[in-house]
């Protein structure tokens, strides 16, 4: 699944790690989820959602879906 | 900041079986394998340590069976999962061939293992199935 993980991260000059950290999951896990190689789980999902304060659908959305900024 | 993890179930068995078999084995006499047990103890402690920390790579956490997160969590998952069914495919295989090259006498540690195989697998289905 397609999401907008590394761009809200970078527009807020947050790494990998810390926001790992501020989520409870490692840098790892964010590595994964920014590549599209992980997919969340709900809650998981609904936490990054409240951490970049945009709804889920706007963070994640499928492959064939164009996601903000993909025009 | 990262909070230290509780140490697994998995894990918490493990260090058991292994310090009571260090502890066995010196008593019993057998130096060589307490010395390897109380080694293998000390470096999965260590392991241990360091993975509830979440230092160290997610490979070496995994490897531990000390998982960080929800995905490193369906890593051992899966990972584990497929030892179960090569443990039961192995196990079978050596019953089967003892059976047949033994005139049907098989060693009762090997039928006994597989029938606990057999009945974890049963209660692990529908325990997974029911959380499911």
């Amino acid at each position: 699944m397609d999401n907008e993980v590394r761009r809200l991260r970078t527009e807020r000059g947050l790494s990998q790690a810390a926001l790992g950290a501020a989520l409870g999951v490692s840098r790892q896990t964010i590595n994964s989820l920014e590549a599209g190689r992980y997919d969340p789980s709900l809650p998981l999902a609904i936490l990054l959602a409240r951490f970049f304060a945009t709804p889920v659908e706007s963070l994640f959305h499928l492959p064939d879906e164009s996601g903000p900024g993909r025009g | 900041m990262h909070t230290t993890r509780p140490i697994s179930w998995f894990n918490r068995v493990l260090l058991t079986v292994l310090v009571a078999g260090a502890v066995w084995c010196a008593v019993t006499g057998v130096w060589l394998l307490a010395v390897v047990l109380a080694a293998a103890v000390a470096y999965l402690g260590l392991s241990i340590a360091r993975a509830r920390r979440g230092s160290g790579s997610d490979r070496s956490r995994v490897n531990a069976v000390q998982p960080f997160d929800e995905r490193e969590r369906d890593a051992s998952t899966r990972a584990l999962a497929l030892v179960g069914q090569t443990s039961i495919i192995a196990l079978m295989s050596i019953f089967i061939a003892q059976a047949a090259t033994r005139d049907g006498r098989v060693d009762p540690v090997v039928a006994g293992v597989l029938i606990v195989l057999a009945a974890v697998w049963g209660v692990g289905i529908q325990v997974a199935v029911r959380r499911g």
